[in-house]
């Protein structure tokens, strides 16, 4: 061989020598996933067959307008429980004259944008009652009652627009508090930009009316509460007051601001509040006693969470890529607030929200990054460089997470989900639009593990979760005989005017209790039927041809509704649930005479 | 205890008979024979129960009737034997009271004509229950669902009946009725150990040949007194 040739050799072998580690370097650090590995995942979230999840998962419905319940860890779909849209399948709020149809209409549109479902708390712990959710959109706010999953309350809430943070004050939930994120003139009515400002509403848990408001400055974005009762917070973006995206991101601080509720019922006792659309509205400005603190925070944050022993409400950065954590017990003894502050770690680009595992780890979801990382909350306050302990990529995009019961005192540090905005290319396509995806994170080791991910409609925000074995038991397995039941056996009609007839019936496997139902046209006509079975899941509907009308019952259920039998002619009745074998023969007649004839 | 002198085997004489008593009296008021019902949508606390009990039935009957739509099967809810049952054990329950306050020689005339009759009525009860679990199972409505044969449930055991497994099994009150048996046969011989025992001399009006048969049937176990 040449001189020149062993050169030209040397040099391509030093050209594929340097190609290869270029590619070595760009090759991405994720691991990749071996077989084993993945069935080891699998059988982590697997849940066999007539067992139950250990978790119940409560997903806002987003855009959906209610709320969607799954079982973790498997991540199967349990229930779409309708809010602030008819559901003709339950019988939700879809045929006029019903209890939900006027329970929905009178409080505003028949469609919502829920996005914090929060839990009811005894003792700092969920009880199982209640869980409440807003709907932004139309300012509302709704109670569904866990005992069966149902709707029970919807109430929207004055002088404000955009309910967007919800929180329960804690331990026992003394108030449930709404923010108007956007802000409007108050009173409202007329367009005057100077005396603009945003509210913070103090609702009674049950009837959900206001027992009094805060004015705030800025748009208040998320909110969360002290464990004892005494603090509400709320992340506050736009302290500019600017009217334009520009115009709300000049200020390098915006704040977390926190209300003293003790002050603020002080406030209200000595009368110092105005009434604003038959609410007191409470102006921090002009009390005697300070109702309102604000600690300086980095610019736009976004998420508020307090830590599980209450020590701590961290406000997560958003345009910062910080989490601010602030000692709660100095907030109303530092001269001045910014020395509340206990830390403010780096944590990555687009923190969005904080959860916690009980054993002192914070975990923040990266939006920019797409990434959950898990970092130590005492480390980082001690300056601890080695406070990052760990991230996970997610896909993508993620918005809020929560871990496992983290917000009660007493989280299980077990799971924890991110709920991502985008999932792109994670499902089989269906169009331009894809569903929104769920990740769910292991976290009961020093590591994280991602196990699995599970779509949904659009477009779930936060998510809470209750133990099985605390909320299962709590729930009905058939609904008790009210005294307006139609008993069996009892099923008749009866003339009460010469243009009004009630209908009495029942359902059973596999009839009706009037296979015929014999009316006048225009006879107005007062329907009420009662399922009579006293099974589980033994549900029966009633949909009339023609008339649009669609009764689900739940069995024991009573459910009435009137209409107007304008129609001459056979319109056939039938059971829309799949009940028995004899189902599709479970059917009978209206039959409306013709006026004419 | 069993060689007692004879005031002892007096004794044991009637408080057989008292213990019998309080079991025909639990007869009265527990299930005296039962069949639980699963399915795959059956199960745990949903398992169907039919309990039969003096004079009535009880338990789930109104959702075997629903499902009976299909199967087309009557449940014999009101049948003369159903209705003569809790005479039949009350009239039982009053002769083992009467034994009690007799005189030992009648007292075991009494057990021993008690002991037949129970056993004739367990025998004919057992044999009217299978006469109506095959009725149940032949004599069903022509317009039902198809693929179910007729079918014979066993009055002790387990049968596939379409998707359920029915289980027949004696109740509390089943068990009572057949310890009352055993109870009343064996007061019977204590009472004859009375006899025997006074100066060693039978006294017994009756030999014991007289009852052979009664205990072939269920005294037998009396019998290795």
């Amino acid at each position: 061989m040449s001189k020149r040739t062993s050169r030209y050799w040397i040099l391509g072998a030093g050209i594929v020598a340097i190609l290869a580690l270029a590619y070595a370097c760009q090759t991405p650090s994720q691991t990749v996933q071996t077989a084993a590995g993945t069935a080891d995942l699998a059988s982590r979230v697997y849940v066999p067959i007539g067992e139950w999840d250990k978790y119940y998962a409560f997903l806002s419905g987003g855009q959906s307008g209610g709320v969607f319940v799954y079982g973790l860890p498997s991540g199967r779909f349990i229930r779409n429980i309708p809010v602030y849209e008819p559901r003709a399948a339950y019988g939700y709020a879809n045929v006029p004259g019903t209890e939900t149809y006027e329970m929905l209409h009178a409080s505003g549109p028949t469609w919502g944008d829920t996005h914090h479902p929060i839990l009811s708390e005894t003792g700092g712990d969920y009880d199982g009652k209640w869980l409440w959710i807003n709907d932004k959109a139309n300012s509302r706010i709704a109670r569904i009652d866990l005992s069966k999953f149902e709707t029970v309350a919807i109430a929207k809430i004055p002088n404000l627009q955009a309910t967007h943070g919800i929180a329960v004050i804690s331990p026992d939930t003394s108030y449930i508090i709404a923010n108007g994120e956007f802000e409007v003139e108050v009173p409202p009515g007329r367009v005057d930009e100077g005396s603009y400002g945003a509210v913070m509403a103090f609702l009674d848990p049950m009837s959900l009316e206001p027992r009094f408001e805060v004015l705030m400055p800025g748009n208040n974005d998320i909110n969360d509460s002290s464990k004892d009762g005494r603090w509400a917070f709320t992340t506050i973006y736009n302290l500019e007051g600017g009217l334009t995206v520009e115009a709300m991101i000049q200020r390098e601080e915006d704040a977390i601001g926190a209300i003293d509720i003790h002050a603020a019922e002080a406030a209200l006792e000595r009368g110092e509040f105005t009434m604003v659309n038959g609410v007191k509205l409470i102006d921090p400005n002009r009390t005697t006693q300070q109702v309102l603190y604000m600690i300086p925070v980095p610019k736009n944050p976004h998420g508020c969470d307090v830590t599980p022993d209450g020590k701590y409400v961290m406000g997560t950065g958003k345009l910062s890529p910080t989490v601010t954590i602030i000692d709660i017990s100095q907030i109303d003894k530092v001269e001045n607030t910014r020395d509340a502050i206990a830390g403010q770690p780096d944590v990555g680009l687009g923190p969005l929200h904080t959860t916690f595992d009980g054993r002192g780890n914070a975990y923040t979801s990266l939006f920019v990054d797409s990434q959950l990382v898990k970092w130590n909350i005492e480390k980082a306050i001690a300056g601890d460089p080695t406070y990052i302990v760990d991230r996970v990529d997610v896909h993508y995009n993620v918005g809020h997470t929560q871990a496992t019961l983290a917000e009660t005192m007493h989280p299980t540090g077990e799971y924890l989900l991110a709920l991502n905005k985008l999932s792109k290319d994670q499902y089989l396509p269906v169009g331009p639009t894809m569903p929104e995806a769920q990740e769910l994170i292991d976290i009961s080791g020093e590591k994280m593990t991602v196990l699995a991910s599970f779509p949904s409609e659009p477009e779930p925000h936060d998510a809470v979760f209750m133990l099985a074995s605390d909320l299962a038991p709590r729930v009905i397995q058939t609904e008790e005989l009210t005294p307006d039941a139609v008993a069996e056996g009892a099923s008749r009609i009866e003339r009460v005017g010469p243009n009004e007839v009630n209908v009495y019936m029942t359902a059973i496997r596999s009839k009706y209790g009037l296979n015929e139902v014999r009316v006048k046209q225009g006879d107005k006509v007062n329907l009420r039927i009662t399922n009579v079975e006293t099974i589980r899941d033994m549900s029966h509907g009633w949909a009339l041809e023609d008339y649009g009308i669609n009764l689900a019952l739940d069995p024991g259920q009573t459910r009435e509704v009137t209409f107007i039998a304008d129609k001459p002619g056979t319109h056939w009745y039938y059971c829309t649930w799949f009940c028995s074998a004899l189902h599709l023969e479970m059917r009978g007649r209206l039959l409306v005479e013709a006026a004419d004839g | 205890m069993g060689r007692e002198p004879e005031a002892g085997a007096t004794g044991a004489g009637r408080v057989g008979l008292a213990g019998a008593a309080i079991l025909l009296a639990l007869t009265l008021l527990l299930p005296l024979w039962s069949t639980r019902m699963e399915a795959p949508q059956y199960r745990d606390d949903e398992v169907l129960e039919v309990n039969v009990y003096a004079g009535r039935v009880s338990g789930d009957v109104h959702e075997i009737d629903l499902l009976n739509q299909y199967v087309g099967v009557h449940l014999p809810l009101d049948t003369p034997e159903l209705r003569a049952s809790p005479w039949v054990l009350g009239a039982f329950l009053a002769a083992s009271l009467v034994a009690l306050a007799m005189p030992a020689a009648v007292r075991r005339r009494v057990s021993i004509l008690l002991c037949v009759l129970m056993i004739l009525v367990l025998v004919g009860g057992g044999g009217l229950l299978q006469y109506r679990l095959y009725q149940m199972g032949h004599d069903r409505s022509p317009t039902i669902m198809t693929g179910v044969p007729d079918f014979t449930p066993p009055i002790l055991g387990s049968k596939k009946i379409a998707n359920f497994w029915a289980y027949m099994s004696l109740g509390s009150g089943g068990w009572a009725y057949l310890g009352a048996i055993v109870l009343v046969g064996w007061s019977a011989r204590r009472s004859r150990a009375r006899m025997v025992g006074r100066g060693g001399e039978l006294v017994s009006p009756r030999p014991p040949s007289r009852v052979e048969g009664t205990r072939d049937l269920a005294c037998s176990r009396v019998r290795s007194f």
